[in-house]
């Protein structure tokens, strides 16, 4: 498998994608290119690196292209940096064949955004310990491609049941209730589009389901410069594991979606939901997230996330607890307090 | 000489007037008393105003308030209402919380005087309640247990204990004072509401600074969409149920005094509850 890193055709530095012009920057004498101009210059301007020289359990060894030095990675990582010279490195082969990824949504939140972000976001928790928030930590910010599946599906199906409209007057001094009672019937076709799955099994892929949705109308075809200046991983749930759920997940979906439509009444029961697939579709596609992870004295790791599309964040934060107790203790003195003077002067 | 002459007038003058408040005052107190009987009108005998005494006596030393029982053939003009708050006024100038149980032959009226906190338990009802059953032995002259039956009254209502919602209300002035107090209950009640805040926050706390697991996000209105070949809402079936709506006649009245005391200021500017009764 071979590692990859794009030149500059100005000045040969690094070229890296930027989010903010959605082009491919080169960091050195500031020249943008778009990704057609990356696709003609095609794999001739891409310096390949050695063969992976060992691969043994999770630890895989590459060179650097532009350096030489061995860079280790693990047997999911699909690009990353060099730790000696700090360029970036895909790891083409990691995304050939089967793992070659459909579909791609590009970084749209630079850096910047993203640490800007992620301070309102912890400033907003007060219960957080100051620790946190020190600025190498913050700087360890890390965009990742995280690997997802698609699935797109179309059912031929059908909803029956029961409602009631029951309507009550009064005359005098008689109530009368009117109860109607309809049998519904509701049969076509129903689209769900882009249902995504995490399709990483590594403890930190919690990150990716919590941060979700993207806006799935920007993705493009996958290319793999846009890789480039991010880490990525690539998928090791393959489509076998998860399409069970996914299945009985959109089938659920598809059932409500139709039975929604049953508006009007007091009461509706839902009797009997007939799904059928006349087409399905998994898709392999990575999406961008910008993630902090952070290693608690008492070993705890602690996570943060962000869709660098959307800026939804999602995360796991370290908790001062006794601030917390002692918020918790003060909500029930006041509540107490309230509650003494109502019995002493409303009751 | 003249010196010793004044000093002198002076000394008799200190001892007439002494000598007046006694005839005055204590004369026909010691006349009938013993403790907290006072027996003016000479209905009870010795024995009869022992047994009240301690009656009275115990009754004191368990709720901490000044109680008396009064007889009187002669009151000098006033109410039985008033003469009952004087003497309390003027046997208890430092005690504000008791009763005065008053039996005056001269109105032929039984009357209850309360003060302070005995007001506050002697409430309209009560009193009415304890009148109720004092009166049919005032009328049959049996004053020893008149007396018992409005000590009995005032026991039951100190054991009752204030009723919930309690209020004085001013007759010369329309003042309502309400009784104020947060029961056992309530304050169970407050701890437990408050505790389970606390622990509401604790946890919700905690919560929002963990990952919602389990939670797909996935929106089926804005991913999906939905073509119907056939949208049937058939009748199958219609009925109509009636009942007869029942409404209260008459309404209940209101009792007026249940956690009442009606009160009213003596000559010395104490504010009296109670109540009294003709035989």
């Amino acid at each position: 498998m071979a590692s990859i890193s794009y030149k500059c055709p100005n000045c040969d530095g690094e070229l890296l994608f930027d989010p903010a012009s959605q082009q491919y920057k080169c960091e050195y004498c500031i020249s943008y290119f778009t990704q057609r101009q990356l696709d003609d210059m095609g794999q001739e301007q891409a310096q390949e690196g050695g063969q992976s020289e060992r691969e043994q359990d999770d630890a895989v060894v590459y060179h650097c292209p532009s350096c030489g030095a061995q860079i280790v990675t693990d047997s999911t990582t699909a690009a990353t940096f060099c730790y000696y010279c700090h360029n970036p490195v895909v790891l083409g082969g990691r995304l050939e064949g089967r793992y070659l990824p459909d579909l791609v949504i590009p970084f749209e939140i630079t850096k910047e955004k993203a640490v800007e972000g992620f301070l309102d976001y912890v400033k907003k928790k007060k219960f957080v310990p100051r620790a946190f928030w020190n600025k190498e930590q913050i700087e360890s910010i890390s965009g990742v491609y995280f690997p997802y599946w698609l699935y797109d599906v179309t059912y031929d199906g059908s909803v029956q049941g029961e409602a009631k409209n029951i309507r009550s007057w009064r005359s005098g001094n008689v109530q009368y209730t009117e109860t109607k009672q309809y049998r519904i019937l509701r049969e076509g076709q129903v689209t769900l589009k882009n249902f995504s799955v995490n399709a990483l099994k590594k403890a930190n892929a919690v990150l990716a389901q919590g941060i979700l949705p993207y806006r799935f109308e920007t993705m493009k075809p996958f290319r793999m410069g846009y890789l480039s200046g991010f880490l990525a991983e690539r998928r090791d749930v393959e489509q076998e594991e998860m399409q069970s759920d996914a299945r009985n997940t959109m089938k659920h979906h598809a059932k409500t979606l139709m039975a929604d439509t049953i508006t009007g009444y007091s009461s509706v029961t839902v009797q009997n939901a007939v799904f059928r697939e006349t087409d399905e579709k998994f898709r392999y596609a990575l999406f961008p997230v910008w993630t902090i992870t952070y290693k608690a004295a008492e070993n705890n790791v602690y996570y943060y996330s962000m869709n660098a599309q959307t800026g939804k964040v999602c995360g796991k934060l370290p908790i001062h607890y006794g601030k917390v107790l002692l918020a918790s203790i003060l909500s029930a003195l006041a509540v107490f307090a309230i509650g003494l003077a109502g019995g002493y002067y409303l009751w | 000489m003249v010196k010793c002459r004044s000093d002198q007038k002076k000394a008799a003058a200190g001892i007439l007037a002494a000598l007046f408040l006694i005839v005055y005052y204590i004369a026909p107190i010691l006349a009938a008393q013993i403790g907290t009987v006072y027996d003016d009108a000479n209905i009870l005998t010795e024995e009869e105003i022992a047994e009240l005494d301690g009656r009275l006596s115990a009754f004191m030393e368990e709720s901490g308030w000044n109680v008396f029982a009064v007889t009187t053939d002669h009151t000098g003009g006033k109410t039985a209402r008033q003469y009952a708050d004087d003497f309390f006024d003027r046997h208890s100038a430092d005690q504000e919380d008791g009763a005065a149980l008053l039996i005056d032959l001269d109105n032929r009226e039984i009357t209850i005087s309360t003060c302070g906190a005995a007001t506050r338990y002697m409430t309209d009802q009560r009193i009415e309640r304890t009148l109720d059953q004092a009166y049919d032995y005032v009328s049959d002259g049996a004053y020893k247990d008149c007396f018992l039956q409005m000590l009995t009254g005032l026991c039951s209502a100190y054991e009752e204990g204030i009723p919930k919602g309690q209020y004085n209300y001013d007759e010369q002035t329309g003042e309502v004072s309400r009784y104020r107090q947060i029961t056992l209950a309530e304050a169970l009640i407050a701890g437990f509401v408050a505790c389970m805040v606390g622990v509401i926050v604790f946890l919700s706390i905690i919560g929002s600074y963990r990952l919602k697991f389990g939670v797909s996000g996935y929106d089926a209105h804005q991913f999906g969409s939905l073509r119907l070949r056939r949208n049937e809402n058939n009748l199958i079936g219609q009925h109509i149920s009636h009942h007869r709506i029942q409404t209260s006649s008459g309404g209940a009245s209101s009792n007026g005094g249940g956690a009442r005391s009606k009160t009213h200021h003596s000559s010395s500017g104490r504010s009296h509850g109670g109540g009294s009764r003709k035989f």
